[in-house]
C-alpha cells in the first residue's frame, strides 16, 4: 500500500542544507500497525509528514498503492490529504477560538458540507468518544486529554484509511494513554493502516505490527 | 457552491470567533476612515460651494493694476467696455473688507456695493433670501447680511434660536430682528448706519457667510471712493458671448487692468480648498501611506499568527484557494465594517463643523471665526472612500494567505 523506495530529504536551514532523511526504504501493507521508534530528530516525524503528505522528498520515490505521489501539484494532495489520511499531532494542533465539535468538523467545510450536518458528524464522533459533554467546550478550555480525543476525533471524522500519529504518547497521563490504546485498538479493528512516530524506544501497545527504529535519518539494523 | 457558501460562513464567523483581533484590526481602519471621509466631505463642501457660487458671479470681472497691485478702477473705460459684442450689462461695484472687533474677537466682514438700477431683473434672487427682502433700485442706507454676519450679530435667523446664541454674546431677549437698524465702526476709521432688510441663506457658505450687501453709493460713501472710482467692474453677457474672447479684448484694450473669467474665479476657489491645495494633498498622501503601511503590518502579523492554523487546515484537506478566500473575506469584511463606521463619523465630525480643526481647514480663508466648514457627501466620495478603505486592505492581506497556503503544511505548522 505504501512504497517508500530510496528517500532523501534535506532542509534549508539558514545557508546550511540539514539532512533529515538518508536513504530510507519502507513499505507498509494496508491494515498494518506501524511504529517509528527513534530519538528527537532521528527523522520519524519526516517520513510521517512524507507519507501524510505535508511534505516533499528531496529524492527518491514514494508509492501510495502503486501511484508515485510524491511530486504531485499542490492541489492534487489536498484532497487526497482530505480523503486518505487523518492526522493526529504531537501538540494536537487544535484551532484556537473554534470549539470542540467545530474543530472536529473542520475538514467537512471544504467539502461543502452544511454547518448542520457537520455539527452532526462531529457530535456522533464525540459521542464515541465520551466527550459529548465538551462539545460547545473552546479548544483552548479542554484539558490535554480532552484536547488529544478532538485531535482523534477530526482525524477520523473523513474516516480516512490511514491513521498518522505522532508522539500520540507525550502529552497524556497514563489514564488517557490506556483509552488511546483502547481506540487504535477498534481502528485497527476495522482495517485502518496506522503509523506512529515516537520517542519511545520498545513499542507502547502490543497491536504493533512492524517497527522501525531511526537514528540520524537512517533506518537502524538494530531491532 | 455549497463551498463556497461554507467558507464565506466561516469568514463571517471568524470575525465574531475573534473578536480582540477583529477590534485591533478594525479600529485602525475606523480612525483614518473617519479622518479621511471628513476630509472629503469639507473638501466637496468647498468646491460645492465654489460651483454653486458660479450661479451668481458675473461672466467677467476687471479690476484696476497699478504697478502690479490691485487699485480702484475708473469708471471712464465702462463706454467702450460696452461695444464689445454681447455685452449684456456692464456694472461698477465698490466693496472692500470691513475689520471690526465684537466681544475681543478680532472679525472682518466683506461690504459690497451694488449697483441696485443695473441688476438683472433675475427671481433667482429671491431664492437666495433666508428672510426678509433683497436690495431694490433706490434703496439708501439700507443692507442685505450674510447668513453668518447675521447669526454673529444677532439676528433671529433660520429656526436654530440655541445655535445664534452659541455664535454671538447676547441673551435671547436681545436678538435681533429684521428691520433692526445696526452700526458698523470699523478698525481703520470707516463708519456707517444701516437697517438690515434682509438675511442671505447659507447654501452658498463660502462667498455669502461674510457678505453685508449694500448699494454701491452706500458703499462709496463708506470707503471714500469717488464718483467715478469702483473696486471692480462686473461684465453680463448675452447667451452668445464668450467670457474669455470679451476678457481677452478687455485686457488688449486696457493694459492697466486686471480681468478675471467666472470660470477662472472658480476654478481658483477650487483649487485653493480642493485636491490640488497643497494642505489637503499632504494630508491624503500621507493617510493614504498610513493605509497601506496599516495593511503591510496586517500582513507580517497573518505571516506569523496565522501561519500554524493555515498549515493545519491544509493538512486536512484544505486548500490554497480556500484559505486565501476565506482570509480575503475576513479582511474585505475587517475594511467594509472599518470603512462604513469611519465615513459615519467622519460625516457627523463634518456636520458638527470639524470642532478644533474647522481654522486650519478654512485657512487664510477665516475672515470670519464663526465660519461654518461645509459639508458635501456625494456618491462619487463614498465610493472613492470605500475603494481606499477597502481594496488595499483586502489585496495586501492577499499576499500573506497566499504565501503561507502555497508552503508545504509541515513547515506552516512550525512556523
Amino acid at each position: 500500500m505504501i512504497s517508500i523506495k530510496n528517500v532523501f530529504k534535506r532542509y534549508k536551514s539558514g545557508k546550511i542544507y540539514v539532512k533529515a532523511l538518508d536513504d530510507i526504504s519502507v513499505n507498509i501493507e494496508k491494515g498494518e500497525f506501524v511504529f517509528f521508534s527513534g530519538p528527537s530528530g532521528s527523522g520519524k516525524s519526516t517520513l510521517l509528514n512524507i507519507i501524510g503528505c505535508l511534505t516533499r522528498v528531496t529524492s527518491g520515490s514514494y508509492l501510495l498503492e502503486d501511484k508515485q505521489v510524491s511530486h504531485w501539484p499542490d492541489h492534487f494532495l489536498s484532497p487526497l490529504r482530505r480523503e486518505r489520511f487523518g492526522f493526529i499531532f504531537q501538540q494536537f494542533n487544535l484551532v484556537s477560538g473554534y470549539s470542540a465539535w467545530e474543530n472536529i468538523a473542520l475538514p467537512l467545510i471544504p467539502m461543502g458540507i452544511s454547518q448542520k450536518e457537520r455539527r452532526k458528524k462531529a457530535l456522533l464522533i464525540l459521542e464515541n468518544l465520551n466527550l459529548t459533554t465538551r462539545a460547545d467546550f473552546m479548544a483552548q478550555e479542554l484539558s490535554g486529554g480532552q484536547q488529544q480525543l478532538v485531535a482523534i476525533g477530526r482525524a477520523l471524522v473523513n474516516n480516512p484509511d490511514i491513521i498518522l500519529a505522532d508522539e500520540p504518547f507525550s502529552n497524556i497521563d497514563a489514564r488517557h494513554v490506556e483509552n488511546f490504546e483502547n481506540i487504535l485498538g477498534n481502528l485497527k479493528n476495522q482495517g485502518k493502516t496506522i503509523i506512529i512516530a515516537s520517542h519511545f524506544h520498545e513499542p507502547i501497545t502490543k497491536l504493533v505490527d512492524k517497527t522501525f527504529y531511526f537514528e540520524n535519518g537512517s533506518i537502524s539494523p538494530k531491532q | 457552491m455549497k463551498k463556497y457558501l461554507n467558507l464565506l460562513l466561516v469568514a463571517v464567523q471568524n470575525l465574531r470567533r475573534y473578536k480582540a483581533k477583529s477590534i485591533t484590526i478594525t479600529i485602525p481602519i475606523i480612525l483614518m476612515m473617519a479622518v479621511s471621509s471628513f476630509m472629503m466631505f469639507s473638501r466637496g463642501g468647498f468646491v460645492k460651494d465654489a460651483e454653486m457660487a458660479r450661479e451668481f458671479l458675473p461672466d467677467v470681472t476687471i479690476q484696476g493694476i497699478e504697478a502690479g497691485r490691485v487699485v480702484k478702477v475708473s469708471l471712464d473705460i465702462i463706454p467702450e467696455i460696452k461695444k464689445i459684442p454681447h455685452v449684456k450689462t456692464v456694472a461698477p461695484r465698490v466693496w472692500g473688507y470691513i475689520p471690526l472687533k465684537i466681544d475681543d474677537l478680532d472679525i472682518s466682514y466683506t461690504l459690497m456695493g451694488l449697483e441696485l438700477e443695473d441688476l438683472p431683473d433675475n427671481p433667482e434672487f429671491l431664492e437666495v433670501m433666508e428672510d426678509g427682502s433683497f436690495l431694490v433700485p433706490g434703496d439708501r442706507n439700507k443692507v442685505v447680511l450674510g447668513y453668518g454676519v447675521a447669526q454673529t450679530l444677532g439676528f433671529r435667523v433660520g429656526e436654530d434660536i440655541e445655535q445664534a446664541l452659541e455664535l454671538c454674546t447676547i441673551s435671547i431677549s436681545d436678538l435681533k430682528n429684521i428691520g433692526d437698524e445696526i452700526t458698523i465702526d470699523d478698525t481703520l476709521g470707516n463708519h456707517g448706519k444701516f437697517k438690515v432688510i434682509g438675511i442671505l441663506k447659507n447654501r452658498v457658505q463660502v462667498y455669502s457667510a461674510d457678505l453685508m450687501l449694500v448699494s454701491n453709493d452706500d458703499a462709496r460713501d463708506f470707503f471714500g471712493y469717488a464718483e467715478n472710482e469702483a473696486s471692480d467692474i462686473l461684465l453680463y453677457l448675452d447667451e452668445n458671448g464668450s467670457a474669455d474672447r470679451a476678457a481677452l479684448m478687455i485686457s488688449q484694450l486696457f493694459k492697466n487692468t486686471r480681468v478675471m473669467t467666472a470660470k477662472a474665479l472658480t476654478n481658483l476657489v477650487k483649487e485653493a480648498f480642493g485636491r490640488r491645495s497643497g494642505t489637503f494633498s499632504a494630508m491624503w498622501l500621507i493617510l493614504f501611506s498610513t493605509v497601506l503601511m496599516f495593511a503591510w503590518s496586517q500582513t507580517t502579523h497573518i505571516s506569523v499568527d496565522a501561519g500554524t492554523e493555515i498549515g493545519i487546515l491544509k493538512s486536512f484537506g484544505w486548500q490554497t484557494g480556500d484559505i486565501i478566500l476565506v482570509k480575503m473575506v475576513e479582511s474585505l469584511l475587517y475594511g467594509f465594517l472599518g470603512t462604513s463606521i469611519g465615513i459615519l463619523l467622519g460625516f457627523v465630525y463634518a456636520l458638527m463643523g470639524t470642532p478644533g480643526i474647522s481654522g486650519y481647514c478654512i485657512g487664510c480663508a477665516s475672515i470670519y471665526p464663526k465660519f461654518p466648514v461645509p459639508v458635501s457627501c456625494d456618491a462619487d466620495s463614498i465610493i472613492l472612500l470605500f475603494l481606499i478603505g477597502v481594496i488595499p486592505v483586502t489585496l495586501i492581506t492577499a499576499i500573506p494567505a497566499w504565501l503561507a497556503g502555497t508552503i508545504d503544511p509541515d513547515k506552516a505548522i512550525k512556523s
